[in-house]
């Protein structure tokens, strides 16, 4: 029953790139009725923009179906993917259709999804750290649910991401520096964000620049960037949009 | 400090460790529910907390402790090859001297930062992860919540999987988790690149000569740390002694911490490994019992 998988963990580490991975996860899956399978980047991938598909089954209909639609920007799968579960349990599609309030969108999207065969499907929901976070979903037309499968497609699911991380970082590593590969494995520090950062990154929020929270703060322009430097070196972020981001997420600000 | 305790030194940490067992019962059964191995004492000791079991805390300088962990050898019925064995479908949990069981990790308090600025945990794993290098241990095998297996992935760690994910729990009013058993593999380019990332490449560990040393602020390197036990065990009589030298790091008297100083820069790990011959000579030639006097 585990021979797939094992061969799969022995296999998945001699995966040099994400179309030599794709390989490997569509002969694994197939064995377990699995046609389809995509990796969504929700936030945080330094590599990779937000929502961004790190591997997947492409060239199937589905795919293609989903794509000419630009289904991803409401799908309820990757809509609802975060803060599922905390303990990283994962979630069947139709458990999402039973308990989740889906738009009329995300209603058409499983009704198509059935359509194009794929009558079951599970979310696996991968969070790195508090600030990167993505998501696996597989589906396909005879999809038998039992705890055994969930594990081993579980497995699969998390050596696959794990795998294409590690290319996606080596690839670009030449391209940045060594402080930011190592900024992509750590957590950002919040205890160390002063009173003043926080009031400063909430006003960002508010869509203020910063000559109009120097004014408000009764300090100076560059002060004020110079909190914003700080506060982005604490929470391991480059851009003013990722650092309220975080905030957010981090419960900093509200 | 993260200071390590087996029975070597647990004799010097009689409150320590009580304060500890009565914390994870606190922590394991108050709140995280795991009825079946709470106890009338209000103590969360089981079959695993034995001679054998080294605990590794991070204690504050108030004495507070903020975080823990224990490692087992796994020449030894262990939690793997006892309670989780079914779980490992992958593969067999190892059984060999020179890898460990490491369980029961807990943290007090998440936001807690110490003069290092750095969390407690990070402390813990780089105290660890030293201390294993210097004893040759290979790896780390443990059952953990899949959560945590998925966020070991932003560490540049090999940890396998040993068996699938699976739920767990259940009886007794438990809550029902959901993990999987691991085996994390130590070497020395692994630690390097874990404290470079958790950014902590200083020493972490204590000398760990009981409660009397545990405000010690400075670290040292894991090989002296056991080099420091294996003088102990074989030189019982010099533990006083010891424990006033590490005293004197604390002092206020420069002329205390000039001296222990002296005697310090002889510690090279090389001598170390000639279990203090040279130091226990140089201390008498420096005159350090002496400068506690002073």
């Amino acid at each position: 029953m585990f021979e797939i998988v094992k061969a799969f963990l022995e296999d998945v580490p001699l995966a040099d790139s994400i179309p030599a991975l794709e390989k490997l996860l569509k002969t694994a899956l197939d064995q377990h009725d699995i046609q389809h399978f995509i990796c969504t980047n929700m936030y945080g991938l330094k590599c990779m923009p937000d929502r961004h598909l790190i591997f997947g089954s492409w060239g199937s209909d589905w795919v293609s179906h989903y794509i000419s639609n630009g289904y991803y920007a409401e799908d309820a799968v990757s809509f609802f993917s975060n803060g599922l579960e905390h303990d990283g349990r994962p979630y069947y599609w139709s458990q999402l259709i039973a308990e989740k309030n889906l738009t009329k969108t995300q209603y058409n999207i499983f009704a198509d999804a059935w359509d194009a065969d794929l009558r079951e499907g599970i979310v696996f929901p991968i969070n790195i750290s508090n600030t990167e976070f993505a998501m696996v979903s597989l589906g396909g037309l005879n999809f038998k649910k039992s705890s055994v499968l969930q594990g081993i497609l579980h497995t699969i699911a998390i050596q696959a991401h794990r795998q294409a991380r590690n290319i996606l970082l080596r690839d670009h590593y030449n391209q940045i520096t060594q402080k930011e590969v190592i900024d992509a494995f750590s957590t950002p520090d919040i205890s160390r964000i002063t009173s003043t950062e926080k009031t400063i990154i909430s006003l960002l929020a508010e869509d203020k620049r910063a000559r109009d929270i120097a004014i408000i703060q009764n300090s100076s322009v560059s002060t004020v960037r110079k909190h914003l430097s700080s506060a982005k070196l604490k929470l391991g972020v480059d851009n003013t949009e990722a650092l309220v981001a975080t905030a957010i997420r981090q419960k900093l600000i509200h | 400090m993260i200071h390590v305790i087996n029975n070597v030194n647990r004799h010097l940490y009689g409150d320590l460790l009580d304060k500890m067992f009565k914390l994870r019962h606190d922590i394991f059964v108050g709140q995280r529910g795991w009825n079946l191995i709470s106890r009338d004492d209000g103590r969360d000791i089981d079959q695993f907390d034995t001679k054998d079991t080294t605990y590794f805390l991070k204690v504050t300088e108030e004495s507070e402790i903020m975080a823990g962990m224990r490692l087992y050898p796994t020449t030894v019925p262990t939690q793997l090859n006892t309670i989780f064995r079914d779980t490992c479908v992958l593969t067999a949990p190892p059984e060999e001297p020179d890898h460990y069981e490491w369980s029961r990790y807990f943290v007090v308090d998440s936001n807690y930062r110490g003069k290092s600025r750095r969390p407690a945990n990070h402390e813990l794993y780089t105290g660890i992860f030293d201390y294993a290098l210097a004893m040759g241990i290979k790896s780390l095998s443990g059952f953990i919540e899949t959560s945590v297996f998925t966020r070991a992935g932003r560490l540049p760690w090999n940890m396998r999987q040993l068996g699938i994910p699976v739920e767990y729990g259940g009886t007794a009013g438990e809550p029902v988790g959901y993990g999987l058993p691991t085996q994390l593999m130590v070497d020395a380019d692994m630690v390097y690149k874990t404290k470079l990332v958790l950014r902590l490449l200083r020493p972490v560990l204590s000398l760990s000569l009981g409660e009397r040393n545990l405000t010690t602020e400075k670290g040292f390197d894991a090989k002296v740390v056991l080099a420091i036990q294996n003088f102990i065990q074989l030189h019982p009589e010099y533990t006083s002694t010891l424990v006033l030298f590490t005293d004197m790091l604390n002092s206020a008297d420069p002329y205390q911490i000039e001296h222990v100083n002296e005697a310090l820069n002889i510690l090279t790990k090389d001598e170390c490994l000639k279990e203090f011959t040279t130091i226990t000579m140089k201390a008498k030639t420096v005159g350090w019992e002496s400068a506690i006097q002073h």
